[in-house]
């Protein structure tokens, strides 16, 4: 079988609206997590990450993804090429005024038309591992032979619908999120688009593969056990012909029971000394987007052989230690490990190397 | 070489009509929800979280309360499900319920099930399976890369046992169409390509 390979790539999210800007904004530590003001039964801020492009705030969902897809210049026409989109709500902003134009599959069909696809686009809705698992679906089928180029473009934006359910869920930070910090007290939201070209064709990153798997514990809360987790990284690693990890890309959310999930689960695996962080105290859970963006920065981590410490972590607050970076680290990666985590008690993971 | 799949059983739920394995049964019913019910009732289950269940998740559970009934549950069996309008029955009731000037009342409990691939995480619960999942969203039933993803699975050594389904709620509108796929063979079992899924769709 082939060898997998990340070809180009773009991403817009609320620390950049490409993934220099991204990168830059995160190795200068900056958060781009910001208070916005919701009108909900009284007005109420939350802090979000929103694009920092006043013209990009203003683009549907569809527009958007459109936008960033059309940067990576690929013939869809040809029976060879797919596109795999990754979202949880896609227009849900549409919902108040028209119900049908919300419905994800009248985005496939957008994209179908729009980009004159030979085949349908393939739409993942798999909770916050939509990205980390239309990712490795691209991998499987550019591994199978089945498709030659496969463009993955994951997206998400903020919306009163999203934003008013986390809130109901009392899993709302006050303040930027602080992922794995003791005080931690909830997710801050975030929205992005990330696009990439996956293809066997070489290139400076390999995709080695990846797998999901449940907790079968409870629809809304991780495992205590973290046993979904450790399944989804044993598997991908198998998958990935078990090579050493130098690095970890955690989900990180900051709610107190997904944090402490991981902790249990990395440590079970005895992967508790890998420098590891959550890049969600940049610009926030980009729920759909999450698992795509930021194996993005994955890649550009390893290109550049600079990690970014993990923002707003302070003091441990999980009951298994971990190696967490609290300032940026200088590490020659090879290998890193992406993960996730969602309700329905999905969790993914994917591994990605220096060619 | 790839193992040969087979198509175990299946389940048919749409209109008032449930179909096991090509035996019918109609019901009379004033609503989805109590259609759903009826099902319940009629095969004595008795798992109360059935009741908190949006109508996509029940019918989902229901399908595979169905296949499964004599049949083994590995714990890495693999959950390849797909409909046309993801969460959007639940979605329009969350969206109700956050409609500024009228009674604001978000509930997590309606919100939890604003995701497609939560009637999977309610299956894996019930069966206790650990496997992998992946939930697609197309505007019809198109089997050709739902079959391309268990093949995919089977071949990589992810799975060897697979519900295949096709979960469609909206407006009232029931659509259900799930089967198990492994490779064991009888005289009843069909290969599993996509003519004999379209095949079994259509019935």
């Amino acid at each position: 079988m082939p060898k997998v390979f990340l070809q180009k790539y773009h991403a817009a999210c609320a620390s950049g609206t490409s993934i220099e800007e991204v990168c830059e904004s995160l190795a200068q530590n900056i958060s781009s997590l910001k208070p916005r003001t919701f009108q909900f039964e009284e007005a109420k801020d939350f802090f979000v990450g929103s694009f920092p492009d006043e013209k990009l705030r203003q683009l549907s969902f569809n527009e958007l993804c459109l936008k960033y897809i059309r940067k990576l210049n690929i013939d869809f026409s040809k029976a060879d090429t797919l596109l795999i989109l990754s979202t949880t709500k896609g227009e849900i902003l549409s919902l108040e005024r028209d119900t049908e134009a919300a419905s994800l599959h009248k985005s496939v069909l957008f994209f179908e038309k729009e980009l004159h696809c030979a085949n349908q686009p393939l739409l993942i809705s798999n909770a916050c591992i939509s990205g980390v698992l239309a990712l490795v679906q691209a991998h499987d089928f550019v591994k199978a032979g089945l498709y030659k180029s496969i463009v993955v473009c994951a997206a998400d934006l903020i919306s009163p619908f999203v934003v008013s359910g986390f809130n109901a869920f009392q899993a709302i930070s006050p303040q930027a999120c602080t992922p794995y910090d003791k005080n931690r007290n909830g997710v801050s939201l975030g929205e992005a688009v990330a696009v990439a070209l996956v293809s066997s064709e070489e290139s400076e990153i390999e995709l080695l593969g990846g797998a999901t798997a449940n907790d079968a514990n409870h629809i809304s809360g991780p495992s205590r056990t973290g046993e979904g987790l450790m399944l989804a990284i044993k598997n991908a690693l198998k998958q990935s012909g078990e090579p050493k990890i130098d690095f970890v890309s955690a989900h990180g959310t900051a709610t107190v029971f997904n944090d402490e999930m991981e902790s249990i689960a990395f440590t079970t695996l005895g992967l508790q000394h890998l420098p590891l962080h959550s890049l969600k105290g940049y610009f926030g859970h980009t729920l759909g987007a999450a698992g795509l963006l930021e194996s993005l920065v994955c890649a550009e981590i390893i290109k550049q052989g600079v990690a970014y410490k993990s923002l707003g972590f302070e003091e441990a607050g999980t009951s298994m230690p971990l190696n967490i970076l609290r300032e940026n680290k200088n590490l020659e990666i090879k290998t890193v490990l992406k993960t996730a985590s969602g309700f329905g008690g999905c969790n993914g993971a994917v591994v990605l190397k220096k060619a | 070489m790839t193992q040969t799949l087979y198509i175990q059983n299946y389940v048919r739920i749409k209109n008032s009509r449930l179909n096991i394995n090509g035996s019918l049964k109609a019901f009379e019913i004033a609503s989805a929800k109590a259609f759903a019910e009826q099902i319940y009732r009629s095969e004595s289950l008795a798992y109360p979280k059935f009741f908190k269940m949006d109508l996509l998740s029940k019918f989902g559970f229901l399908a595979a309360e169905l296949l499964l009934k004599n049949s083994e549950k590995p714990s890495d069996t693999s959950l390849v499900f797909a409909n046309k309008s993801s969460s959007l029955d639940t979605d329009i009731k969350h969206q109700q319920s956050i409609e500024a000037g009228k009674n604001f009342l978000p509930s997590p409990a309606t919100f939890v099930y604003t995701l497609p691939n939560i009637v999977m995480g309610e299956i894996c619960i019930r069966h206790q399976f650990k496997g992998e999942n992946i939930f697609i969203v197309q505007p019809q039933f198109s089997p050709k890369i739902l079959t391309e993803t268990i093949n995919l699975q089977l071949s990589l050594g992810k799975a060897t046992n697979f519900i295949l389904a096709w979960v469609e709620v909206l407006h009232e509108e029931i659509d259900i169409f799930a089967c198990l796929i492994n490779a064991k063979q009888n005289e009843e079992t069909k290969t599993f390509t996509t003519e004999n899924l379209t095949h079994l769709y259509n019935t």
